[in-house]
């Protein structure tokens, strides 16, 4: 028998966001995140990217692919959960013809995406957008 | 030094650091290879917070509250902290030469599986240093 004397916690998921001028690559995201080529913590970043990779598997359509009818689709099945702010940021970037994406990490899957799966996170220079504070899609 | 121990309490790793000199948060920050204002460098701060903040440093509190009653800084090591044998004589050996010894038990998730140990010691042990 085993007995565990630490909080135990049942396993969690969550979704992010990720806009991005063209398509998202592993440099746009390093650059986002203040990682350096030397840094003994991109290997941890490079796994978190590929895991963002694996857990997007669908492109938002902001009116770019089938038509702005779709994106005022998207608008009325998604008020109830999306934050002003965050409708706000798509259109912006919608406007601009840029990429939207959404996915989820897993915190059973590895330690690494454990840890970003409950930490919260809000990142965006003038490429990328990355929203992993709303747990919205 | 850095020694990984596993508990058996919570079943993670911890970790025990011996440093000769103390490190700033921006030498910590420079040594991560991350831009300060940034997530990686609010992360490394987490990080050099946890360690240095709110992490026990043994051999001062030892120094100061526990050397009367265990004499020797390994009896304080097995009898306060449950140490191994082996690891309370290998960081008796370490207490004269170190400026602190940090018993780091917050690890994050990330640092599981041996990544914690090469990480930390590339950030406290450089080798060009």
């Amino acid at each position: 028998m085993r007995i565990r004397s630490g909080f135990v916690s049942n396993s969690s998921s969550t979704s992010f966001l990720i806009i991005s001028k063209g398509a998202f690559t592993k440099k746009k995201f390093q650059r986002l995140m203040g990682v350096k080529k030397n840094s003994p913590l991109l290997p941890l970043f490079e796994q978190l990217y590929n895991d963002m990779i694996e857990g997007t598997n669908v492109e938002l359509d902001l009116g770019t692919i089938k038509g702005n009818a779709y994106w005022k689709s998207l608008l009325g099945r998604r008020a109830n959960s999306l934050s002003e702010r965050m409708i706000e940021k798509l259109d912006a970037c919608r406007k601009k013809g840029w990429h939207a994406y959404y996915g989820r990490l897993d915190s059973e899957s590895n330690p690494v995406q454990t840890f970003f799966c409950m930490d919260s996170f809000e990142e965006e220079n003038d490429e990328v957008y990355l929203n992993g504070l709303e747990c919205a899609w | 030094m850095i020694k990984v121990v596993f508990s058996s309490a919570d079943q993670r790793e911890h970790y025990i650091v011996s440093l000769r000199t103390s490190i700033s948060e921006s030498t910590f920050i420079e040594r991560a290879g991350v831009l300060a204002n940034s997530y990686a460098g609010r992360l490394v701060s987490r990080l050099y917070e946890g360690l240095f903040l709110t992490s026990l440093d043994l051999k001062r509190d030892f120094d100061k509250y526990y050397s009367v009653e265990y004499g020797q800084f390994a009896n304080y090591l097995r009898k306060r902290h449950l140490f191994h044998h082996d690891d309370a004589s290998e960081f008796e050996q370490e207490y004269s030469r170190s400026e602190s010894i940090i018993y780091y038990k917050r690890a994050y998730s990330f640092l599981e599986d041996g990544v914690g140990e090469n990480l930390l010691k590339s950030l406290l042990e450089p080798e060009e240093e």
